[in-house]
């Protein structure tokens, strides 16, 4: 699917969400990150989503992620990516047990972030 | 406790794990066969989508998160003659520690055969050095007799200065070598190689091994150069 398929196959979508709306939460690169991640495992620690945004935002820069960056990253996480996305029903956090499951991404933003099975 | 043994408890203590993350079985596996022999346990978790090459999470002993880079950079690191670690950008001064355990090498199971060629590595820094001091002590007799004709050379070797040290009784056949003997058995329990470098931080180097059963060698091998300073003042100090 190229992107502007994916975007009208987001248009088309009856998930309570607007266009808009995805492309906003879509436009935060921890959230793409987490969306990302959470396709081949939907099931995740808040700990390990903050070691991988961490180290993604490294990578991404040509450097290294310290435990100073890996405890910032779970902060901004636990107090304000995951609960967005909980709030767009794309996960469920726990914030108690630090559980973040997968729920209801839909397909076309998958699509959209250029995930593809391997074949 | 001597040095020798709290430097080996210490390099197992820093023992690490490596989760990488890739699509690339074959990059994984090239780093599972590259760290299986080093003080690091390493992961494949294959991931879908993501742009980059692929990532490194470094995690310590306690699981705890350590540092976090690209595979791309990770190479980098490991080639640390090309790219030293510290001129890899960080916002702290740390990545000396997080990569501290590729200085230090442990090996559980070596043979004999794979230690002399780890030993024959420093020897032959030495060496090409033509200076500074190597520091070599053998646990058993044999070992010893083994050696003599390459330590002679190693001796007369430029300004090289070379210390072997014996344990008490050993028939020694040096004649240019400095030999001291070890009469409490403190070090001729181990099997060690050091080299102090000869005035170059980059060469120091040092092997420690202790024969745990049959042609089965416990211990680690040392680019740090702290770690190998240490053990030599412990046997200009304390031994000779």
């Amino acid at each position: 699917m190229d992107p502007f398929e994916s975007l009208s196959a987001l248009e088309d979508m009856d998930a309570g969400l607007s266009t808009d709306e995805v492309l906003r939460l879509l436009s935060d690169a921890r959230i793409r990150t987490i969306v990302t991640y959470l396709y081949d495992r939907p099931d995740a620690t808040l700990e390990e989503l903050a070691a991988i945004v961490a180290t993604v935002e490294a990578a991404r820069s040509s450097t290294i992620a310290t435990p100073t960056d890996y405890e910032r990253a779970t902060v901004e996480l636990y107090h304000s990516t995951l609960p967005r996305l909980d709030d767009h029903e794309f996960v469920s956090f726990d914030p108690d047990e630090g559980i973040v499951r997968a729920t209801d991404v839909p397909p076309p933003v998958h699509a959209l972030l250029g995930i593809t099975d391997p074949q | 406790m001597n040095p020798f043994h709290t430097a080996l408890e210490t390099v197992e203590r820093h023992r690490k794990r490596l989760d990488v993350y890739t699509d690339d079985a074959e990059v994984a596996a090239e780093l599972k066969r590259q760290f299986e022999t080093r003080n690091a346990d390493v992961g494949h978790h294959p991931v879908t989508g993501f742009d980059e090459p692929g990532f490194v999470i470094v995690r310590g002993s306690d699981d705890e998160f350590r540092g976090g880079l690209g595979l791309d950079q990770f190479a980098a690191v490991l080639s640390p003659e090309v790219h030293p670690p510290w001129e890899i950008g960080t916002s702290e001064a740390d990545s000396g520690d997080l990569f501290s355990f590729l200085d230090n090498t442990l090996f559980t199971a070596y043979s004999r055969r794979q230690l002399l060629a780890a030993a024959r590595e420093i020897e032959e820094r030495a060496w090409r050095a033509a200076g500074g001091h190597l520091y070599t002590g053998f646990q058993r007799e044999e070992a010893l007799s083994d050696q003599t004709a390459v330590y002679e050379r190693l001796a007369d070797r430029g300004d090289l200065e070379t210390t072997v040290f014996v344990a008490d009784g050993w028939t020694v056949p040096f004649e240019d070598v400095e030999v001291v003997v070890d009469s409490d058995g403190e070090v001729t329990e181990f099997w060690f190689v050091l080299f102090d470098g000869g005035g170059t931080e980059l060469q120091k180097s040092g092997l420690v091994a202790e024969n745990r059963r049959a042609d089965r060698y416990r211990g680690f091998w040392t680019y740090d150069p702290d770690t190998v300073d240490e053990l030599i003042a412990y046997l200009e100090s304390a031994v000779r």
